[in-house]
Formats: C-alpha cells, sequence, structure tokens
C-alpha cells in the first residue's frame, strides 16, 4: 500500500469518525436539551405546605398538597411506595393522575389511607403510571400536621415486610357525562335507611328515614337537578318536607349540601294547588291523590365557586308519614330538558349550598332575583321616582 | 345667586332623602326575627284569632293591619306562614330559607316594613314639632333620620322598635304642652309596645310632680295618671281574658320562665343589677332635685340618663341600641350639646358590633333576601382571629375592650345631657 493511499485512508477514517461523532454529538445533545426542560417541568411543587427544615414540612392552609414524578425503580408497577411519616397514618390521602401542566382532572384519583408509613398503594390494573407522570398527593383534614417528603413517593414492584400494603378505598378513573335524554335512574339498588321493604313499595320504620343511590359518578357540567316522583300516604300536616343531599367529589352527605323542598299534601286540595303540578299532557305529573313529585336543582353545582365536578350520590330524606310509600320515578335531569322541568321546582325550597356566587356574579345574581319579581320591581322604581318627584315638587313651592 | 334653604325646605328635603334612603333598604335586607313575626301576624290572620296574643298588644295589632293590607297584593295561601303548632312560631333557619327563596320576599319585607317607615317619618315630625331653636331643630331630624342606629335596627335588621319610640316621643310632646293625661295614656301604649319602657314610669311619674302646685292636687295629678297608665296597660289583657281568648297563643311552654323575671325583663346579667338599681335610684333624687324645671325637660333627661346606665352594664342585642337615640336628641330643647357623643356612640356601636356579632347578627347574612350566597359569607371575628389577635390580645379582649368604652361613650352622654347649659336657662 502506498504512502499517499495510507494518507487518504487516514484523511477519510478521520472525516468519518468526526461524521461519526457528530451523529452521535447532535441527538445526544438533543437528548440531554430535551431531559434539562423535563426536569425544569418535573419539579416538586408544594401547596398550603410550609417548610420547617430541608424535608420536614407543616400543613399550613386548607388546601395542602404536593405535586411530583415518581421515581422509576420500576417499569409497570404494581404499588406506589409511599413515606409521608408518621403524623399522617389514617389521614384520608389522595393521588390525583390525569394533569395538563399541573392542573388536576378532579375526575381522576385514588383515595385511601394507610395505616402506617412507609406504605404501598396497591395501583389499579387500568391504571398505570409512568416516571413523567405528574401526580399530586391531596392531604385531607388534617390541620398543622407535619409532613415528611425526604422521600417522595415512587413506583415499585418490591414487596417489602417493612411496608404496609394498602388498597384504594375508591378509585375514579373519569367520569361519565350526563346523556341528555336522560333515562330514569334505576332505584331498585338504591339504600334504605329506617324504611322496611322495597324501593317501590315501603313503609316508614323509625326515625331517620331516607332513600339514597348507589354511586353514580356523573358530571356536573350538564346537570340541571334532580327530579323524584313518590307515591306518598296522606299526612295530617297540610305540608311536608323532603330534603336532598348530595354528594361529590369534595364532601359527603352534610346537611351544608343538602336542599329541602315544602309541598303541599296531595291530598289537601287547597294547599296542594301549589304544588306545582305540570300539565298532564306531557306525561311527567298526574297531580293525582297521593302522588307528589318535585324538582331540587343541581345547576349550582358546576356554576359556582367552589365548584362541584362529580356528583357521587344523592339521598332523599322524607316525612315521617306513616304507610304505603314508593318511590315512582328518579331522574338527574340534563340542562336540556330542564324547561320541562321548571314547574316541578316547589316554590317553598332552600338551598344550603358550599358553593356560592362571588364578585360579579354575586351582583348580577342579586339583580337577578330582584329583578325576577317583576310587578314589584316596576311598582318598587315608579315608587323611587315618584318620592323623588314629589320632593322637587314640595321643595320649589316652598321657595 | 345662592339662596339658603328655608325652615320648611330643609323639612323636605331632609323627609324626601331619608324617605328615599329607607325605600331603598326595606325590601332587601332582613333578619330571621322578622320573619317569625311575620308568621304570628299571619297565623292571626289566617285563623281570625283576632282577640288573642296580649303580647306586645299594640305593635302587633298593627302589623297585623298592615300584614291585611298587603294580601291585597300578595297570595300568602302558597303555606309560606304556615305554623303547625303556633308555639313554635320562631323561625329556624330551613324555615327561613324558604321565605328567602319565595317569589314574594320583596314585597313581604316592603310592606312589613310600611308601618315602620310611618311611624318613622311620623317621629320625625314630632321630633321637629318639639325642638323650638330652628338649628337645633335641623341637627335633631338629621340626626333621627340618619343615624346608622334606627336605620340599621329598623330597615335591615327589621325590627319595630319605632313604633314604640313614636309612643314615647308623643308623650314627651304632651308633656311639653304640660297634657299629663294624654301623656299618661300615650306612655301606657308605649308600654304595650316594649316592656322596658317600664324603666321610663318612675321618672314619669316624677316629672309630673309640679313643686310649685299644692300637695293635694300634686297627689290627685299623680294617681290619675299611674291610674291611667295601668288601667290602658293592662286592659287588653283583661279583656281578652275576659273574652276567653288565649293571651299565651305564642308562648311556648317549654320554654323554662327564669326565676328572677325582673333580671329577665332588663335583659340584665345578675353581677350588674345592683349598680343599675343604685345608679337608678340616684337619678331620681337628681330629678327631684330639679324639680323646678318643666315636666318635659325632667322626663327627658331623666329618660335620656335612664337609657345610657340601662345600655353602660347590660348585654343588650343589636337592634335595641335604636332606643338610645330618642330621648337624647329631644334633649337638644334644652341646650345640650349631644352631637359629638353621638358620633361617639356610632362608632363604638359599629366597632363593637362588628366584633360581637354571629354569623347571623351584624354581617352579609341580613342581605340574603338578595340572594342566599351572602349567607355563611364569614364575619368579622374570623378575620380578627385570623388576621389581627395575637395571644396576648384575643378577640375576647377586644370585645371587653370596646364594652368598656361603650360605657364611657355613655357617661359622656350622661356628661353633656346632665351638664347645665347657663346659656339656655338664661335664654330661658
Amino acid at each position: 500500500m502506498s504512502l499517499k493511499r495510507i494518507s487518504m485512508d487516514l484523511r477519510v477514517r478521520r472525516l468519518t469518525a468526526r461524521i461519526f461523532a457528530l451523529a452521535w454529538i447532535v441527538p445526544a445533545a438533543a437528548l440531554a436539551g430535551a431531559l434539562f426542560s423535563n426536569a425544569s417541568i418535573a419539579q416538586t411543587v408544594t401547596n398550603d405546605l410550609s417548610a420547617t427544615s430541608s424535608n420536614d414540612y407543616r400543613v399550613s392552609g386548607d388546601d395542602p398538597y404536593v405535586i411530583f414524578n415518581p421515581g422509576h425503580e420500576a417499569e409497570n408497577a404494581r404499588y406506589l411506595s409511599i413515606d409521608l411519616g408518621s403524623h399522617l397514618t389514617g389521614v384520608p390521602l389522595e393521588i390525583f393522575f390525569n394533569s395538563q401542566q399541573d392542573l388536576f382532572n378532579p375526575y381522576y384519583k385514588i383515595s385511601f389511607t394507610t395505616p402506617s408509613f412507609p406504605a404501598l398503594l396497591e395501583l389499579p390494573t387500568d391504571i398505570s403510571f409512568s416516571q413523567s407522570t405528574r401526580l399530586r398527593l391531596d392531604i385531607n383534614q388534617c390541620q398543622d400536621c407535619p409532613v415528611n417528603l425526604q422521600s417522595l413517593p415512587f413506583l415499585s414492584n418490591q414487596v417489602s415486610a417493612s411496608a404496609t400494603v394498602v388498597q384504594p378505598s375508591r378509585v375514579q378513573n373519569g367520569v361519565r357525562p350526563l346523556a341528555s335524554g336522560s333515562s330514569p335512574l334505576d332505584t331498585n339498588d338504591w339504600q334504605l335507611n329506617d324504611l322496611s321493604g322495597e324501593p317501590n313499595d315501603f313503609e316508614i320504620s323509625a326515625s331517620d328515614p331516607f332513600l339514597a343511590s348507589p354511586q353514580l359518578t356523573l358530571s356536573t357540567q350538564q346537570l340541571a337537578g334532580a327530579y323524584f316522583k313518590l307515591k306518598v300516604p296522606r299526612s295530617d300536616q297540610a305540608w311536608n318536607d323532603y330534603q336532598l343531599f348530595y354528594q361529590t367529589e369534595r364532601h359527603a352527605f352534610s346537611a351544608q349540601a343538602s336542599s329541602t323542598v315544602r309541598v303541599a299534601d296531595s291530598f289537601n286540595k287547597v294547599a296542594d294547588s301549589f304544588n306545582r303540578v305540570a300539565d298532564s299532557d306531557n306525561g311527567i305529573a298526574d297531580g293525582a291523590d297521593g302522588v307528589v313529585e318535585f324538582m331540587f336543582p343541581l345547576g349550582f353545582l358546576s356554576n359556582e365557586q367552589p365548584s362541584d365536578a362529580v356528583l357521587e350520590r344523592i339521598r332523599l330524606d322524607i316525612p315521617e308519614i306513616s304507610g304505603n310509600w314508593a318511590l315512582l320515578e328518579a331522574r338527574l335531569v340534563h340542562q336540556e330538558q330542564l324547561d320541562d322541568y321548571l314547574d316541578m321546582i316547589p316554590t317553598q325550597l332552600v338551598e344550603m349550598k358550599q358553593q356560592r356566587a362571588t364578585g360579579l356574579s354575586l351582583i348580577k345574581k342579586s339583580l337577578f332575583n330582584v329583578f325576577a319579581d317583576i310587578g314589584f320591581s316596576i311598582s318598587y322604581l315608579l315608587l323611587l321616582i315618584l318620592t323623588a318627584w314629589l320632593l322637587v315638587r314640595a321643595y320649589r313651592s316652598n321657595r | 345667586m345662592y339662596k339658603p334653604m328655608n325652615n320648611k325646605q330643609f323639612l323636605i328635603t331632609a323627609l324626601g332623602l331619608g324617605i328615599l334612603l329607607r325605600f331603598a333598604l326595606m325590601p332587601f335586607f332582613a333578619h330571621v326575627d322578622l320573619f317569625s313575626e311575620a308568621r304570628r301576624v299571619f297565623y292571626v290572620l289566617e285563623n281570625d284569632y283576632l282577640f288573642d296574643n296580649g303580647h306586645r298588644f299594640v305593635v302587633f295589632y298593627i302589623e297585623v293591619i298592615f300584614a291585611w293590607f298587603s294580601t291585597l297584593f300578595i297570595d300568602v295561601t302558597n303555606g309560606l306562614f304556615h305554623l303547625n303548632d303556633p308555639t313554635q312560631s320562631v323561625s329556624n333557619l330551613v324555615d327561613y330559607g324558604f321565605f328567602l327563596n319565595d317569589p314574594n320576599i320583596y314585597r313581604h319585607l316592603f310592606f312589613f316594613k310600611l308601618p315602620y317607615l310611618v311611624f318613622d317619618i311620623a317621629t320625625a315630625l314630632l321630633i321637629w314639632k318639639f325642638i323650638d331653636n330652628p338649628t337645633h331643630r335641623k341637627i335633631a331630624l338629621l340626626i333621627w333620620l340618619f343615624n346608622p342606629l334606627t336605620l340599621f335596627s329598623t330597615y335591615i335588621f327589621g325590627r319595630f322598635e319605632v313604633i314604640s319610640l313614636f309612643f314615647l316621643m308623643a308623650c314627651a310632646l304632651q308633656l311639653k304642652y304640660d297634657r299629663v293625661f294624654f301623656a299618661s295614656a300615650l306612655f301606657a301604649v308605649a308600654l304595650l309596645c316594649r316592656e322596658i319602657n317600664l324603666l321610663y314610669a318612675p321618672f314619669l311619674l316624677i316629672a309630673l310632680i309640679d313643686v310649685k302646685d299644692h300637695w293635694f292636687r300634686n297627689v290627685i295629678t299623680l294617681s290619675c295618671c299611674a291610674a291611667i297608665v295601668a288601667a290602658i296597660s293592662l286592659l287588653p289583657n283583661y279583656l281578652i281574658n275576659l273574652a276567653g281568648g288565649d293571651t299565651q297563643l305564642f308562648v311556648d311552654p317549654s320554654v323554662t320562665q327564669p326565676n328572677n323575671s325582673l333580671n329577665a325583663l332588663l335583659s340584665l346579667g345578675y353581677y350588674w343589677f345592683y349598680p343599675i338599681v343604685i345608679c337608678l335610684a340616684v337619678l331620681a333624687i337628681y330629678q327631684w332635685e330639679i324639680g323646678a324645671r318643666a315636666k318635659a325637660e325632667r322626663f327627658v333627661l331623666s329618660a335620656s340618663v335612664v337609657l345610657f346606665i340601662y345600655f353602660g352594664f347590660n348585654v343588650h342585642s343589636v337592634h335595641y341600641a335604636a332606643w338610645l337615640v330618642l330621648f337624647p336628641i329631644l334633649s337638644m330643647q334644652y341646650g345640650k350639646k349631644v352631637v359629638l357623643p353621638f358620633m361617639a356612640l356610632f362608632g363604638v356601636w359599629l366597632i363593637l358590633w362588628l366584633l360581637k356579632t354571629d354569623n347571623g347578627v351584624f354581617t352579609l347574612f341580613l342581605a340574603a333576601p338578595l340572594t342566599t350566597d351572602f349567607i355563611g359569607m364569614g364575619h368579622f371575628p374570623s378575620f380578627f382571629r385570623q388576621h389581627i389577635a395575637t395571644d396576648t390580645f384575643t378577640l375576647h379582649q377586644a370585645i371587653q375592650l370596646m364594652r368598656s368604652i361603650f360605657l364611657v361613650v355613655m357617661g359622656f352622654f350622661a356628661y353633656r345631657v346632665l351638664k347645665n347649659e347657663p346659656n339656655y336657662h338664661a335664654k330661658s
């Protein structure tokens, strides 16, 4: 081999090596850039947790949570290993796992409590996390609790003797939207409390009678209200109260999240004329003796603040009237059906809400309420104008 | 060229603006107590129990008349005011919630407060008539029409204090003209509006004594006046019983009557009972000592100080403060300089109740007729606890501090009312 050829060979090799080197460096740099950018997203975020030392925090507000990426110890992991310190044993915890830019969807969450730490939360088979999944761990009902974040939760397949395996108390993997032409709820599997019999034929047996639905897990987005039609025995009271409790992702059944309607006894014709019974042509109401029907508005669940995104369950408390009852129909009313059910909203209605309008919407709502009674509004404005006019007139005539 | 208002123009302007302000408040604010009262009134109308209920007889039947009038404009047969048991007429929050959500709520509130407006404006006119000095009467009228205490009590909280105050005002006016029997009759009517007016009774009787008159004539006058007061104030209950009516119609039998009924009448904490009795006795002596002055002056001055003593020492509801306004205003007729104490009273009352309120007394809860979203919007005590209170300066201490300052303001008022105004008596 000539010297010239060898020299040529070396140059080609160097060039090739440079090309190869470049071929590695560019993707490596791109990968590093990507990793760097992921690293900036993957920062741990805390809310309502104030640091007491480098890894120790204390709950300092109403909404304590930490957002993090789970460590990547295992692919297709079965567990999420969690160790937050002994003070959070027995505290309700929630993992939210569906987010866009750290805004978490309330429809996707795993709820659990653990009797001790470290704990291995068993992940449902239809939910899988990767190391890039952003997770949010919420700490509920624990004011001023110390929280240790030395080791952030990580994915694991290892079951160790020192860690307690914990089952989720509840898994929510999405939510069903309310269909516009929704059919009545199946009431056969409703829970009866202090009632004997079945939902379609029951009697009151003790002092706290109610019917409660099973888990519904429905979006409140298009929800207008809950409609009920009941066969009710004759009452010795002219008016009776029915109370609806609604359980959402934010709260269990509570008097502070309930609505009450006062409905006339259907046998009492004078009072019953004030039951808003719809036209019998629409097939909804028959206004017969012993049948009452009403709708509880629930549109505020998604419209007002703080909003409730998921309707978990509903419960209807009924008055203590002895005799034979029947739940003839229960229905969640879609916004598009609202016009058909507006007449079913009793005039006597109390809403104990956790939601409320604020700021401008509060002013708008107040004005809307005032102007809803158009006869009053016009008379009232005329009265103000008349008073002002009389004032000016009297003032001028006494110069 | 600028021409100042004459007296009549001033009166018209002040009354007009006062009425407009009251109209603006009437339909949109209320406390649960108003609804409880409305339930009792409509229960009587609904069941034709027109000759029962001897409690606060005059106020109640004035409200019944206006409520009947309101039924010409509002349908009340939808069970909103229905009472299964009249002894349980005090409304709970659920019942009140039904009222708040009633489509006719603004009409109900407007009409229910209408008698209050009538008596309130009538009181303003009598104040105008009572005070002779043109400047003083203007100031007095402005204080009456635009003071936050009666505006709050009557049109925001929604209670009937002004009706009772009107009859006390009319009583004072009759005394000014030496019509002692009319004054006694009007005082008795005031007693049928609010039992607390009994506090004034001894001072009214002392004021009726004319030291220049023969003692026998004084005895006859006093006896007649006392008889008029007793007869008119006891007559309704007597007649209702005679007619077989139920004077205990709305009285809850399950509520145990307190043993010390005088304490209960005066809403007094036990420890303050004796200081109040001592102060009132001293006041009676003072009133005796100024016996040469006009009857109305003696009554107005002592009635003012009675309230300063009462409010200085007792625990009272927020709307009771409205009682404090009338007699000190009338004392301006006698040259008393009470504007500054009034300003101090308004300020200290506002701060005290911001601190002392529960969820429904001095909060946005009272605006719930506009929208129930105002309920539970938070109140100042929780804000104070979160942002102002320290371990050494708690909410309780702040309340006690303001109560002490309230007592000082009452003392300031008493000083200004009792202080001899040499210029006034020289002019007289």
